[in-house]
């Protein structure tokens, strides 16, 4: 809770609306079974009569369907919750992994130092530059000429989430190797290594804890950033099986009906994709700002 | 300089040697490439004869460095789902690809460093704020929704700009260019437009931020404090200082571009390599996907290589300590 609170401190309005937007986000997309009007999940609620309408305010919508429907006659709005459930998890689960390997290898390297460390960093030089849709089309294209198609299926989201993970990792461990190296040569830790506490203790219990500001403010640019990754192989038909689709499914499946003037399918889809990668964006820049005094100054 | 040059080449060098060894696990150990020649149905002594003239009986250090001497000769093997050597596909890709990039690229860098110098200098006013959104909005948008919105507004509904393909193009020896014919022009626009929006947002916002921190730092304070014109503080004192980083990011951006392209390529069906790519993922063609990932480590070492190199040439602060001397 104190690390909320200091991290709000100082931060301006515009950051806390984004902070409830992202919120507003998280409960329409956790609730998506409870808020969306239709079912989509159960194909048996979807009525090829109902195919293609336009929205509820077009002469031909019908109030129903608020934002439309698409080619199956799936209600554009539920279907874009049920999405919103999916990339959020996949954005969530991706930079929480990520922060799990960044962590453990950026604080092992500023603790321990020496070749462990230069090794770590190595990766993390190569790791930055190699573009995570890259890395995880690879993963997919390998996964799908190993593993019988069935079986790809279900590992789909997995594989997805590990590709993301691993092109994201490299910051938070930067972020933690540079925090571990000015903590360790503070008194507190020298007097615990004096008390010959066991030294993953004392990396859990002192080092982390004042590591993680920055921690938090790098995740929440990553989720912005695991979101649009999902998004973009989703809709470029890698990774996430057609079964579930997620917001960036939904796009490619819309954009084939785009050229005979079928919008809708694409763009509300689209602008919940957005609108949640803006909020997160403008979120994580404010928190940034706030951490950061000298910006913080040249900012009011 | 020279000496610090040469690291990079060896680390460079070291990288490919891994890449390589990455692509040739994915070549060989995917699939059988005796069962894909031979199909299901050979018998067992005619698998043996084929192993042996493959050469898959060979220990693993012998078959590597087997491949390497054909990757290094341009024999990348035949795609399996065009049945063409992968070597003239990725010749006849690439020139699409090389235009499409370095007109997204050359977009970003004419529109991102005036424009980031801009809203750092004119911190307060409206059209900086105007901009400022605008980079975020570009930093949120996807790429893809980007390419289909414009599609939409100015194929579909407007009718004047092509959705798709290179229009037409002229071949200048084994290069073919849309650069020279207005039909190739016209068509370039919307994808170059759609794949620098990104990296023209990043930029922007970069060197905005690299070049505050710039202003205000001591060294400014005080050319401030002698009565400089704010014209040389600016330019001279601050820009000057501010690019360097910019220089990076700049070149990973290319990176960046590179992938991109893959999602750009697909929305306009524009045929480029990372098309191909995508194509070779969905239909598992490890051919293809092995020597793209060699192209794609080439690229990156090479980027990487520019910007060390930049790094000595621009910053001596640099070559004091990596050179040696």
């Amino acid at each position: 809770m104190r690390l909320v609170r200091g991290l709000l401190e100082g931060t301006r309005r515009g950051t806390r609306v984004a902070l409830l937007v992202v919120a507003a986000y998280v409960v329409l997309a956790a609730g998506a079974r409870w808020v969306a009007p239709q079912p989509v999940q159960d194909l048996r609620s979807l009525d090829l009569m109902n195919s293609s309408l336009p929205p509820a305010w077009d002469a031909d919508g019908r109030r129903e369907f608020l934002l439309g429907t698409d080619e199956q006659g799936r209600d554009v709005l539920s279907g874009a919750l049920f999405g919103l459930r999916l990339s959020m998890g996949v954005g969530f689960a991706a930079v929480a992994l990520a922060m799990l390997i960044g962590l453990a290898a950026g604080l092992l390297s500023g603790y321990r130092g020496g070749w462990l460390d230069a090794f770590l960093m190595r990766i993390a030089d190569a790791q930055l530059t190699f573009p995570a849709i890259l890395v995880a089309m690879l993963l997919d294209g390998v996964a799908r000429s190993v593993l019988p198609r069935s079986v790809h299926e279900t590992l789909g989201i997995p594989v997805v989430i590990g590709a993301i993970a691993l092109a994201q990792w490299v910051p938070f461990a930067r972020a933690a190797r540079v925090g571990t190296l000015v903590e360790r040569e503070k008194g507190y830790v020298q007097a615990a290594q004096v008390m010959a506490r066991p030294g993953w203790s004392i990396l859990l219990g002192h080092v982390l804890p004042n590591v993680l500001g920055p921690i938090v403010v790098i995740a929440t640019i990553g989720l912005g950033n695991a979101i649009l990754t999902e998004a973009t192989l989703s809709f470029l038909g890698v990774g996430i099986p057609p079964t579930s689709p997620s917001l960036g499914t939904l796009v490619r499946n819309g954009s084939a009906y785009l050229p005979s003037g079928a919008w809708w399918m694409v763009v509300f889809p689209g602008l919940a994709l957005a609108g949640l990668v803006l909020a997160v964006n403008v979120a994580g820049d404010g928190l940034r700002d706030g951490l950061d005094p000298k910006q913080r100054s040249a900012v009011s | 300089m020279i000496a610090g040059v040469l690291t990079r080449l060896l680390q460079g060098l070291g990288v490919m040697l891994v890449v390589g060894l990455l692509a040739f696990a994915v070549s060989t150990k995917l699939g059988d490439p005796v069962n894909n020649m031979l199909g299901q149905n050979a018998t067992i002594e005619e698998r043996e004869a084929m192993r042996r003239e493959l050469g898959l009986d060979q220990p693993f250090a012998v078959q590597y460095g087997r491949y390497l001497g054909r990757v290094v000769r341009g024999q990348l093997g035949v795609s399996y789902r065009l049945g063409v050597p992968v070597g003239e596909l990725l010749v006849e890709r690439l020139p699409a690809s090389v235009e499409l990039s370095g007109m997204a690229m050359l977009l970003t860098l004419v529109l991102g460093v005036p424009l980031g110098i801009y809203t750092a200098i004119r911190r307060g006013s409206l059209l900086s704020k105007i901009i400022l959104g605008a980079s975020l909005a570009g930093l949120s948008v996807p790429t893809f929704l980007t390419g289909l919105l414009l599609i939409f507004l100015f194929a579909v509904q407007l009718q004047w700009l092509p959705s798709s393909g290179r229009g037409e193009v002229v071949s200048i020896g084994p290069w073919t260019t849309g650069l020279l014919t207005a039909s190739g022009l016209r068509s370039l626009l919307l994808p170059a437009i759609t794949l620098a929006l990104f990296s023209l947002a990043l930029l922007l916002r970069l060197v905005r931020g690299e070049l505050l921190d710039v202003l205000h730092s001591d060294h400014v304070r005080f050319a401030r404090a002698r009565g400089l014109p704010e014209r040389s503080i600016n330019f001279r004192h601050g820009l000057r200082n501010a690019l360097l980083p910019v220089v990076t990011v700049a070149a990973l951006q290319l990176g960046n571009l590179l992938a991109f392209s893959v999602v750009t390529e697909t929305v306009f069906q524009w045929p480029g390599m990372g098309l191909l790519f995508l194509q070779a993922v969905q239909f598992v063609d490890v051919p293809v996907i092995s020597s793209y990932l060699l192209l794609a480590a080439v690229a990156f070492v090479l980027i990487n290589l520019v910007v060390d190199v930049s790094y000595l040439v621009l910053d001596p602060r640099v070559r004091s300590t990596v050179g040696g001397r």
